[in-house]
């Protein structure tokens, strides 16, 4: 053998799937160590501490975690730990159904770097963990093995626990998955699963409000008043009298010309804080048990009462969501704390000269398709179209599609991370599309082509 | 490849079960003042630029002392591991050499970022590798061990027999051993020009430090009056001009160093000073040989740990990096704090002459054994030692951690090869 073949051959051997994977991992952690915080990654640390009590604003599920996990080693790097190699892990396993091991380790390492999947997995999000619970879940059910499939309701469970909105996600997963390859008729394997999908879901907002020990009532205070606001919008003339008389309770800011002011100031990729702050005041701070009653009563009356206008406002909202080009709510996050939890919660980190770099290359592709969460939408349907006799990548696709279309009615606001979900399993389901078509078209050629 | 994957995976739960106590990386006075040049840029030579300058390079890719504290231990572990290796199967060896890492006056020095836990890890690493059938991994060991020289002003004490007992030369008989003197004659002085060029701001840290302590321990232990003091310590800076024996007895103290020394004799500042210092340690030592053995004596007591331990133990944050990092430790490591402490700290297991003793208790066996290996390890930790007798400025357990892994290897070694030719008879 030459010299250059040896060196190969050592290279060869030495560059295994494993090496690949850690290598990958410990590239992710020069970008993301030791885990970004945003607000919310701030509030849930601080609940996990018990500095504040722990409310329903975000599932407490992901505070009780991150409590034990802070127990072990304090801070934001173990959330890290579990949610980026959940990640590469559950996205190895699931590319090594279609590829080679090395291939499939590859490309893994490749998919948790790529910036439409890092900005979201570096940060402690509950987005970034339902990912990682997802991916591992959906590796796992694809297993022969009682207990790794048992392992992937459990992990499916946790992802539906983490995040209100999940159980989107799962529903395609557990239809596809739940008996398969077993003797149940088709019709009941669905339906047991459909059967499962809801347990899982009640489960999980059961054991989440096991753990609330102080009600914030996200719905009444965040979700409603937008949805109340949209309904306005886009409803027919609205007699301001009227208005008033149907909604007993709602604390409005202002009084007269109501309709005008929503019409003025509703933007779809509002939240909650746009409605309830100045410059575009329409209600004050939902705060009290009244008020809460107050705005609930009136989101049934008005939803009953404009249907169209409702469905017209999720429907902005939602073309909001695809429309999104920014890698995250005010661009690329990459703060280590919410200045604001700075003198409770003891963290100080600083960006490397790597880190640094590296980050403003991602600043870079900021507003450019890459964030463009349209266009894996539209890419994701013709992934399905083209790729959908392969399991393995229409399960995976499905589930973000679904995920994504959960948020026609519940997404609260516009944000990237929302849509990370279908982001990753769009480039998942691409590779895997990819592959299978290489491999039909290596059958076709009488060679198997890995 | 079951046993590999094995063997990784004790190394790799080993060495997670030791971030439970020190993630990130710990970091002292000491710690601090290298953190402090890594990030200007500018190095002095109180500590050995080169490390440093190998955080500068660290910083690049991860900030904080995690890169640091990685680099340590790993090379620690890894190192360990090959070294047990060569005398235990695989997988026990694996297990030996966490049990090694997580000893606690081991794994309490490794926490925390300092050139002692840096050298040791390469140290380590770079004897595994030397010991090589592969030349070119022996290369890399070597290196390695060029990399522990330039951590600690002293580190050529460890690395001589190392480098002379086991590099390996096509000759035999004293022309192997004058080339491999020469070789780590090499190594010293690459290290020490490595050291130099890094070096901006010279700090004169023996001038500053162990003459001004051995000066006044001589002086102290000569009874000196103050007319021979005020001769022997012409042009060195003194707060007082009177009661000088007196003041020298109530600030020496042979276990505190320099610190409250400087009351009375002040660190030289200008190069005059400098002069006057050396040149006063100079007539001090010649004229009472007897009191400065004595004094180094005292000293060398404390660095051994005999009387009682010497900063032992140290976690978290120094306050003076309270603007760099801040030290929130979670409960598990706080309890794991506490321990060490409150149990180890007190312990004998951190006192270095108990180490001492095994290592020359065993010195019979391993001259007998011949093997080359466990020669040279003895050998690195006696001389590298004793030679603090001289050159040890405080005691600090720290600076003997090379004595820990060396009883434990020799321990081992020994006693599985009496089991093993026991076994045959």
């Amino acid at each position: 053998m030459t010299r250059r073949g040896r060196v190969w051959g050592a290279i060869d051997r030495c560059v295994s799937d494993r090496v690949i994977l850690l290598a990958g991992w410990l590239w992710f952690l020069v970008y993301a160590y030791p885990g970004y915080m945003s607000y919310d990654s701030s509030w849930q640390l601080s609940q996990a501490r018990g500095i504040e009590s722990i409310n329903e604003w975000h599932p407490p599920v992901m505070a009780v975690m991150w409590r034990y996990l802070d127990d072990l080693v304090a801070g934001p790097i173990l959330m890290l730990v579990l949610q980026s190699s959940l990640f590469l892990l559950g996205t190895f396993v699931v590319l090594r159904r279609a590829i080679s091991p090395r291939k499939a380790a590859f490309l893994a390492a490749l998919l948790l770097v790529v910036p439409q999947n890092i900005v979201v997995l570096s940060v402690i999000w509950k987005d970034s963990q339902m990912a990682g619970f997802l991916i591992a879940g959906i590796a796992c059910l694809f297993s022969q093995r009682r207990g790794w499939r048992v392992t992937g309701y459990v992990l499916i469970f946790l992802a539906t626990a983490v995040r209100y909105n999940a159980a989107a996600a799962t529903f395609p997963i557990l239809v596809f998955q739940f008996g398969y390859g077993g003797s149940l008729r088709w019709w009941k394997r669905v339906g047991l699963a459909c059967l499962v999908w809801v347990a899982m879901f009640v489960a999980s907002q059961r054991v989440n409000a096991l753990f609330v020990q102080q009600h914030t009532y996200p719905w009444p205070t965040a979700s409603a008043p937008v949805d109340i606001a949209g309904i306005i919008r886009y409803s027919p003339h609205l007699d301001n009298d009227q208005l008033l008389r149907d909604t007993p309770g709602v604390p409005w800011h202002k009084t007269d010309k109501i309709q005008i002011r929503v019409r003025t100031w509703y933007r779809p990729e509002q939240q909650f804080l746009n409605v309830t702050q100045e410059p575009g005041q329409i209600f004050d701070y939902i705060s009290t048990d009244a008020d809460r009653a107050g705005i609930t009563a009136a989101w049934k009356k008005l939803v009953l009462a404009h249907p169209l206008a409702f469905l017209h406002h999720r429907w902005e909202v939602f073309i909001a969501t695809l429309d999104c080009r920014s890698g995250g709510a005010g661009g690329v996050f990459s703060e280590f704390l919410n200045p604001i939890y700075e003198p409770h919660l003891s963290h100080k980190a600083s960006h490397s000269r790597v880190q640094q770099l590296w980050i403003d290359a991602m600043h870079w592709f900021d507003d450019t398709p890459m964030f463009h969460v349209a266009l894996y939408f539209i890419l994701a349907l013709a992934l399905l179209g083209i790729g959908w006799r392969d399991r393995t990548s229409s399960v995976v696709l499905l589930s973000g599609l679904a995920h994504e279309a959960g948020l026609f009615l519940v997404a609260p606001a516009v944000d990237y991370r929302y849509s990370q979900w279908l982001i990753a399993c769009t480039l998942l389901g691409g590779v895997l599309v990819i592959a299978q078509r290489l491999r039909m078209r290596g059958k076709r050629h009488g060679s198997r082509v890995e | 490849m079951r046993t590999r994957l094995g063997v990784l995976a004790i190394l790799a739960v080993g060495w997670l079960g030791f971030l439970l106590y020190a993630y990130p990386g710990y970091l002292s006075f000491d710690s601090i003042v290298q953190l402090r040049e890594a990030r200007s840029g500018v190095f002095t030579d109180w500590h050995p630029p080169a490390m440093a300058f190998l955080w500068r390079l660290v910083e690049h890719v991860i900030r904080g002392p995690f890169g640091m504290l990685t680099l340590q231990t790993t090379t620690f572990l890894v190192g360990g591991y090959l070294l047990l290796a060569r005398y235990l199967k695989p997988l026990v060896a694996a297990i030996f050499a966490v049990v090694l890492f997580w000893l606690p006056p081991v794994s309490s020095t490794m926490a925390v970022i300092w050139k002692d836990s840096q050298m040791t890890g390469y140290l380590l690493l770079g004897l595994g590798l030397l010991l090589s059938e592969r030349a070119r991994t022996r290369y890399i060991g070597l290196a390695l061990l060029l990399v522990a020289t330039t951590m600690r002003h002293n580190g050529f004490t460890f690395t001589l027999p190392l480098i002379v007992i086991l590099w390996r030369w096509p000759w035999q008989g004293a022309k192997r051993y004058a080339a491999s003197l020469g070789l780590w004659l090499a190594t010293t002085l690459v290290a020490f020009g490595i050291n130099g060029a890094l070096t901006e701001v010279k700090m004169h840290p023996w001038h500053g430090s162990i003459a001004l302590h051995d000066i006044a321990g001589t002086l102290r232990y000569a009874n000196a009056n103050d007319d021979e003091i005020r001769a022997d310590l012409v042009g060195v800076p003194m707060t007082a001009t009177d009661h000088l024996y007196e003041r020298l007895r109530a600030t020496y103290v042979p276990a505190a160093g320099v610190f409250p020394l400087v009351a009375f004799i002040p660190q030289p500042i200008d190069d005059t000073q400098r002069a006057a210092v050396q040149a006063a340690w100079k007539r001090v030592v010649s004229a009472y040989p007897g009191s400065y053995l004595k004094h180094r004596y005292k000293v060398f007591k404390h660095v051994l740990g005999v009387t009682d331990p010497h900063g032992p133990i140290w976690v978290g944050t120094d306050t003076a990096g309270a603007d760099l990092y801040e030290d929130r430790p979670s409960e598990t490591q706080a309890s794991m704090r506490d321990w060490m402490l409150q149990v180890v700290a007190n312990s004998w297991s951190v006192r270095p002459f108990l180490y001492m003793i095994v290592i020359i208790a065993l010195l019979y066996n391993v001259v007998k054994s011949r093997d080359r290996f466990l020669i040279a390890l003895a050998s690195s930790a006696i001389i590298s030692e004793a030679v603090l007798f001289f050159v040890s400025p405080t005691p600090d357990f720290r600076y003997s951690l090379w004595l820990v892994p060396t009883a434990f290897i020799l321990v081992i070694t020994l006693f599985l090869t009496r089991a093993r030719s026991l076994r045959k008879v």
